[in-house]
């Protein structure tokens, strides 16, 4: 006994991410191109190879997890959603049309009612992806709640609301530790440990920075806008002449708006690592040193890929294009223009599945590259003698997610 | 110790699906596949049964149909791994990502996409032309009063109201309105803005919006307007094309769902579809207003012209297929062809008319 507790415990065990990125974006560009033939309809298959590429790409002692979802039950699930879906939607629009009767656009508050059930999809389609995760013949599985999920989320969205975005680290570490201790690795539960202060520690600054620099003078310009067209109801010239004199506050809070929009990924990195460092399953510890800058870089890469493609891709082909132009714009056939435009429709598509598989090599493939290669996992020997527990849940919040347009990946 | 090449025994990591336990397996390849890890009786796995799952690079993963779900076996030996594959003779199984499946997914995905196309072109304006029968007529006014706050919200809740304006207007208005014979009682007012434009919406509702009574040049060119509103109000236009509207964006948004970034096309077939089902709709209302103006012994022509004036010259090519209403020319066209010269009374007197150019200005 004495013996056992004299060792020395155990090296954290690395987490290993063998992906190969360019057969990722091969998948990616056939997928969306699949995506495009079908109209959609492949999406659910399209997502599940996805997943079912990061998952057996990633693999902890050794041994890689595995995704067991389907793209069947993806439809299944989505099909089920629809016949949820279409009644709400016809009540929804029957009781807006009531409330628009009683005054125009009283009926904007409704939309919570759907973000509340978007915040319901949004945790059933987490149970589904989790117990389609399994490792080493275990699954992991969700107890818990949607509509309890829903109703926190919502209560906390209104007081980071009514606290001006403060309370908004507080909400985020509540919700995870509902999430968590309602999850499971077999019959070890998992916890999580990170708390809304160090979430705060870690990011107060950036909201200090999108306060001082964007958000007071937006709202201080928002208010004078207001008091002028008060002042002069129906008189363009004057909103005119207000607008020229305040030319070039509109120029800063347009790079503003752009420095701010960069400040997401950053608090992105930092809410990631954070999330990282307070996951527990058991004695099981997670930990990273996931790099805060990570997602900011990997979102300027993107951007700068894309940026590049366009320029290259518009030169070579707005010669052709103009060329043709300049010669059909006598011709006496209109067909040959239809030709044109139909070229151009299928441009633009090809642009869209390029730009969709861009994104995903970048925000999904190597992101995830960076926090599989970051991880690290304290105590695994905790996990070896865990028995199997839970249910495969259904794909219905899968199908809410997508008919509602919160999916994530 | 013949069969050299097909090894009956290699090294494997097996996990039971009962317990995370990871155990260094031997199998050995009989009549089935048999697990050995140090248990007193061995796994074993009918061939047949055998699938493959995702493994790592590298790793053939197996399960089994006949063993709990999450069984799995991991293989690297490259050797044993063939020689399973060759035993194993429904490896794939289904589910699999062949070809075959994906032609299938694309082939049902391209049926359904048919016959939502099919139900948006044939079968939602068919369906709103019923249902629009069927909706009771108070039903409709709650429905114009929800949009009529819209409107309001806008345009402005005040209508102009310059008093002599305000008669004139009503004197255009409520003979048109009394020559059309309307089964429901419908109502007009103006609004002031720079926008030239009038619509009726649903309930028998017009609004004419100020832009459009200053570029009229004569009473008849405002009356053919009006006609044409108070025709739209008499077919229910104005519900019809919610219905059908509602209809084909229930159909693509819901059904389509987000096809990434594809919402633009989406978009552009909602507003052509649209627009082929109100072009019928226009042309009907122009039909009207011509049967009521005539009826009035006024000339058809000044509506024509006064489009022309309001749209300028219009190019064919894609703005036609776009085109909500139907071009202006043909319009022309079409009320010159009914146009017969006027031979009633001048529907306003040249003061009623000065003071209906006025409603939006003075006495504000």
């Amino acid at each position: 006994m004495d013996e056992f507790l004299a060792a020395p415990p155990q090296p954290p065990s690395r987490v290993e991410f063998s992906g190969e990125g360019r057969v990722f974006l091969r998948m990616m560009a056939k997928g969306g191109l699949l995506q495009l033939v079908s109209l959609g309809f492949y999406r659910f298959w399209f997502v599940t190879n996805v997943r079912r590429t990061l998952w057996s790409a990633t693999q902890a002692e050794g041994d890689a997890l595995e995704y067991t979802g389907r793209g069947k039950e993806l439809l299944l699930g989505f099909l089920f959603a629809l016949a949820i879906l279409a009644p709400l939607f016809a009540a929804y629009f029957i009781v807006s049309l009531e409330v628009e009767r009683y005054r125009a656009f009283a009926s904007v508050p409704l939309y919570v009612g759907l973000y509340v059930f978007g915040q319901f999809a949004t945790f059933r389609a987490r149970r589904y992806r989790l117990t389609r995760t399994t490792w080493r013949g275990i699954r992991f599985w969700m107890t818990g709640s949607g509509w309890s999920y829903a109703l926190r989320s919502v209560a906390w969205a209104l007081l980071s609301i009514a606290t001006l975005g403060l309370a908004y680290s507080w909400r985020e570490a509540a919700l995870e530790r509902y999430k968590m201790r309602n999850s499971f690795y077999g019959d070890l539960q998992g916890r999580f440990e990170g708390t809304g202060w160090t979430l705060f520690k870690a990011s107060w600054w950036l909201w200090l920075c999108a306060g001082v620099f964007f958000a007071a003078p937006y709202g201080v310009f928002t208010l004078e806008f207001i008091q002028v067209s008060r002042a002069h109801p129906n008189d363009s010239l004057a909103i005119a002449a207000f607008m020229a004199e305040r030319g070039w506050l509109l120029a800063y809070l347009g790079l503003m708006a752009v420095a701010t929009a960069l400040l997401w990924p950053v608090y992105q990195g930092i809410e990631w690592r954070w999330w990282l460092n307070g996951l527990k399953f058991g004695d099981v510890a997670f930990s990273s040193v996931f790099p805060r800058s990570r997602i900011l870089v990997l979102y300027l890469k993107f951007f700068g890929v894309v940026l590049l493609a366009a320029l290259v891709l518009g030169f070579v082909f707005s010669l052709p294009v103009s060329l043709a132009e300049t010669l059909l714009s006598d011709a006496p056939v209109p067909a040959l223009r239809y030709v044109l435009i139909a070229a151009g429709v299928v441009g633009y598509l090809l642009a869209i599945v390029g730009l969709g598989a861009l994104y995903r090599y970048y925000l999904q493939f190597r992101l995830w590259a960076g926090v599989v290669a970051t991880l690290q996992i304290r105590n695994l020997a905790a996990a070896a003698g865990v028995a199997a527990r839970g249910e495969a849940a259904n794909a219905l919040g899968e199908g809410l997610a997508d008919g509602l347009d919160v999916a994530g990946f | 110790m013949g069969d050299v090449a097909s090894p009956l025994e290699g090294p494997a990591v097996f996990f039971d699906g009962v317990t995370a336990r990871r155990r260094d397996a031997t199998l050995r390849l009989g009549d089935a596949l048999e697990i050995c890890d140090g248990e007193a009786s061995a796994t074993r796995w009918p061939y047949d049964d055998v699938r493959r799952a995702d493994g790592g690079p590298g790793v053939l993963r197996l399960s089994c149909r006949s063993a709990p779900e999450l069984a799995r076996l991991d293989v690297r030996d490259e050797a044993m791994k063939a020689a399973l594959s060759r035993r194993c003779a429904r490896l794939e199984g289904e589910g699999a990502a062949s070809s075959g499946n994906v032609a299938k997914i694309v082939g049902w995905s391209l049926a359904a996409a048919v016959s939502i196309a099919l139900i948006a072109i044939y079968g939602v304006p068919l369906a709103a032309e019923r249902i629009t029968a069927l909706v009771p007529v108070a039903l409709e006014a709650r429905l114009g009063e929800a949009v009529a706050n819209q409107v309001e919200a806008i345009f402005g809740a005040e209508a102009c109201a310059n008093p002599e304006g305000r008669a004139a207007f009503d004197k255009l208005f409520g003979g048109l309105a009394a020559q059309a014979g309307l089964a429901r009682a419908a109502t007009a007012s103006v609004r002031n803005s720079a926008v030239a434009n009038a619509f009726a919406i649903p309930g028998d509702r017009i609004y004419v919006l100020g832009a459009l009574i200053d570029k009229a040049r004569s009473p008849d060119e405002l009356a053919g307007v009006l006609a044409h509103e108070l025709g739209h109000a008499a077919h229910r236009d104005g519900l019809r094309e919610m219905i059908a509207s509602g209809g084909t964006a229930f159909l693509f948004g819901l059904l389509l769902g987000d096809v990434s970034g594809s919402g633009a096309i989406i978009l552009a077939s909602r507003t052509l579809l649209d627009a082929s089902h109100s072009r019928a709709a226009e042309a009907a209302a122009d039909a009207f207003a011509a049967t009521t103006m005539r009826a009035l012994g006024r000339s058809t022509a000044p509506l024509g012209e006064f489009l022309i004036r309001l749209t300028g010259e219009e190019k064919t090519g894609m703005i036609a297929l776009l085109a909500s209403h139907p071009l202006s020319q043909d319009r022309l066209a079409e009320l010159k062809r009914q146009d017969q010269p006027a031979t009633g009374a001048a529907l306003l007197s040249d003061a009623e008319w000065k003071a209906l150019k006025a409603i939006c200005k003075a006495g504000r």
